[in-house]
């Protein structure tokens, strides 16, 4: 398998199979990360484009040295959809509930997954991203301290409090229905 | 979902029920985009060759500057003309008209030709040569 900054030097030079290789490789965790922490497929679509867009100009000044190139693309994926968060603010209530174009439309019957998607999307950013990466991607401590550029310790506290926050939640909305 | 265990659990179902990857749109724009940027990028050799032929013709410039003889000696050597003194322009004498007019002989001393104190009081025809600016450059006596 070629490597990453190799590929990246060929893309930057207008090679088109060296940047489909790069996408078809790290699209897919860039992707997943956006769509968890925005709930939505199209902004999720929107930011993978953009990161990948940042990526092509060069203008995103990824250093080998400084890590994988996927943590790079992730935490690219991060900024953009705080950023995002910090505007949908603005204008919408902070309560996600109601989600249009919701991926799980089709399964009527899984009204559990839906309300603790619904229980997910609340958290805050801080706890989102480590529900994210380490308990809907798997991904292991050392490498989301890596990608969110915070100590292991952090990601610990913080996966702690955010699983008893959903786990609060989800009680209590099995209480509610009840 | 009375412990961390199902939690987690019920997080990894969630996971595997949601899209996995983008849609194939969001690569084909990609590749547009890319493809549009390379047809706009312009080889470095296209920007060397430009500033050569923009050099060449700068030096050329400065050249025929240095060579081309004052507008006044154009008009000295045209036969007949004489130059008019102060309305000899800056803008060197490319292209010029002449224009066949009456004057009488207190008209050509005002542009500042001496003019014979015998000279009648009469008219007479002269050509003034008109530079390409619109300046009178010189002036020919018909009769």
């Amino acid at each position: 398998m070629t490597n990453d900054c190799e590929l990246l030097k060929r893309a930057a030079k207008g090679d088109e199979a060296a940047f489909l290789a790069i996408y078809q490789r790290h699209q897919g965790p860039v992707f997943r990360f956006a769509l968890h922490m925005s709930g939505q497929v199209e902004t999720a679509e929107e930011i993978v484009q953009e990161v990948f867009l940042a990526l092509l100009s060069g203008a995103s000044g990824f250093v080998e040295a400084s890590g994988s190139l996927q943590g790079y693309l992730i935490g690219t994926a991060r900024n953009m959809v705080r950023g995002q968060l910090r505007q949908a603010r603005r204008f919408v209530d902070a309560e996600p509930a109601a989600m249009d174009g919701d991926p799980l439309d089709g399964l009527s019957k899984e009204q559990e997954l839906r309300e603790l998607r619904a229980a997910i999307l609340s958290l805050p950013p801080n706890y989102r991203e480590v529900i994210a990466l380490c308990d809907l991607e798997s991904m292991d401590y050392s490498q989301a301290a890596s990608h969110l550029g915070c100590p292991l310790g952090t990601v610990r506290s913080r996966l702690h409090r955010a699983r008893a926050i959903l786990a609060a939640k989800m009680q209590r909305r099995v209480r509610c229905t009840a | 979902m009375n412990n961390e265990v199902d939690l987690i659990d019920e997080m990894r179902r969630l996971a595997s029920a949601l899209p996995r990857e983008a849609s194939p749109q969001v690569e084909q724009r990609l590749l547009a985009i890319l493809r549009a940027r390379q047809r706009r990028k312009t080889p470095v050799w296209v920007y060397a060759a430009a500033a050569c032929v923009l050099l060449a013709l700068g030096l050329t410039f400065v050249h025929k500057r240095q060579t081309t003889p004052p507008s006044s000696d154009l008009v000295y050597s045209v036969p007949g003309f004489v130059a008019l003194p102060y309305s000899q322009s800056g803008v060197p004498l490319e292209d010029a008209i002449v224009i066949r007019v009456q004057m009488r002989p207190s008209d050509l001393s005002s542009m500042g030709v001496a003019v014979p104190a015998a000279a009648s009081t009469a008219q007479f025809k002269a050509d003034i040569l008109v530079g390409q600016d619109g300046v009178a450059r010189a002036v020919r006596l018909v009769e």
